[in-house]
């Protein structure tokens, strides 16, 4: 089992740094649009998401069992879902590209423009990659918990690079708990979806993926919480990274024809 | 759509589960230890004392509606025009196991020291020449079968759906069963 869910870590990969980007995208798009006085993170930030994409789709070859093909993967386009996320991610990662060449040369100017164009990309290769996982074969997938899922992960992704960017305190908390929600609301979607064999299997991952995207909001609300936001920024990915693998698990587990 | 659709008949009533079909079907496609093309599956329902099983081999379907045609991302499945036998090029399989989540059915199969999925392909080859699949000229009791799709779906007693089988609506299989009484009412 653990073998099987390891040899996943590739789709994790991919599907985190495509949520992550997304997020940071927005982010320093909406800090660009206010004209944001933080200057220097909005560059840092935006000049990490070509990195971040670079390393998903590298890293994503390693899910096949013939990486040097991969080319062969664009040749469906636009029928199969897949080419049509390998084809996004590709324009994805060519608009960051410029987007944080932009940040770096024509601060505010060029980069407005690319900004946006990065983010509905972004968010279009969001919604393609969690149609990918809407496959009969794995009924498990076949639900709306799954784009909700990859939904709430981008809004916490985006929450936390505004926060980098220092943008205002109230806005990344909106988005932040519009993106816990949707993650929570995702879990209770998978759980009444999910077969008695994968329930418990899930159950503890389920309780540990809870308890981790809960734990930043708490700590981000309280005042003076000690260690808080050092501790928000390692539980929220963690849990987003435990409810990735428990979603790509639940498909192994769970009843295929 | 192809001119002409072959289908499989699977006689559920006179199948006793000796995986001959398996084996002709490994030895056919040198298909290895781990991938099974072909599958006999014992299915079991009712309630008592009107309980019920049978068995059914089951490898690909060649769907009218094919799922991994439309999915593959290399294009490496194709549905052939003359007679509608979904066919798998595992040259231009990259080996992204997209067709195995795509299949309601199971049919492509992942080897991961070819780093490529196969699937059955009807023994297009034996076919083109006029001969029958292995699997259907293997089967001591001739529970499997191959015939056009509109000759096999009007035998008598056919059906499309059984217990715990995909939905057929997900991409019109190409493949009618015999089952017993019980199962068919279940």
């Amino acid at each position: 089992m653990l073998k099987h869910l390891f040899r996943e870590t590739p789709l994790v990969f991919l599907t985190l740094a495509i949520q992550l980007a997304t997020g940071m995208a927005i982010a320093t798009t909406v800090a660009a649009l206010e004209n944001q006085a933080a200057i220097q993170e909005v560059r840092l930030v935006g000049n990490f998401i070509f990195s971040i994409l670079v390393v998903g789709v590298s890293v994503s070859l390693l899910h096949l069992g013939r990486p040097l093909s991969a080319w062969r993967a664009l040749s469906n386009f636009p029928r199969s879902r897949l080419s049509l996320e390998i084809v996004l991610t590709s324009i994805f990662t060519v608009l960051s590209f410029f987007y944080g060449w932009a940040l770096l040369w024509h601060p505010y100017g060029l980069a407005k423009l690319l900004g946006i164009a990065s983010s509905l990309v972004g968010l279009a290769t969001v919604f393609v990659s969690g149609l990918v996982y809407r496959v009969e074969g794995r009924p498990i997938w076949n639900s709306n918990w799954i784009m909700l899922s990859f939904a709430g992960s981008t809004a916490c992704f985006c929450a936390m690079a505004m926060e980098a960017c220092r943008i205002h305190y109230k806005v990344a908390a909106i988005v932040l708990t519009g993106g816990v929600v949707m993650l929570i609301a995702s879990s209770a979607l998978f759980w009444f979806r999910a077969s008695d064999q994968v329930r418990r299997f899930s159950g503890p991952w389920l309780v540990a993926h809870l308890i981790s995207i809960g734990i930043f909001p708490v700590l981000l609300l309280t005042p003076n919480a000690p260690f808080g936001p050092l501790l928000a920024i390692i539980f929220l990915p963690v849990g987003i990274v435990l409810g990735r693998y428990l979603m790509l698990a639940a498909a192994e587990v769970g009843p295929k024809f | 759509m192809s001119q002409r659709q072959i289908a499989f008949f699977v006689d559920a009533t006179r199948c006793v589960n000796c995986k001959t079909c398996e084996v002709a079907c490994k030895d056919a496609n040198d298909s290895g230890p781990v991938r099974r093309f072909r599958r006999v599956r014992t299915f079991e329902g009712g309630e008592f004392p009107n309980v019920f099983a049978f068995n059914l081999s089951v490898a690909c379907n060649h769907c009218e509606d094919p799922a991994c045609v439309r999915q593959c991302p290399a294009r490496a499945y194709s549905k052939r025009e003359s007679d509608g036998v979904v066919v798998q090029d595992p040259e231009k399989c990259i080996g992204c196991r997209y067709c195995t989540w795509v299949c309601p059915y199971g049919a492509p199969q992942y080897d991961e020291s070819e780093g490529r999925v196969r699937k059955c392909n009807l023994c297009v080859e034996e076919l083109d020449r006029g001969g029958s699949p292995a699997c259907v000229s293997s089967c001591p009791l001739r529970a499997i079968e191959i015939g056009d799709l509109d000759e096999v779906a009007s035998r008598p007693g056919t059906v499309m759906q059984v217990v715990n089988f995909p939905d057929p609506s997900l991409s019109r299989p190409s493949i009618r069963f015999r089952v017993p009484k019980e199962a068919r009412d279940a």
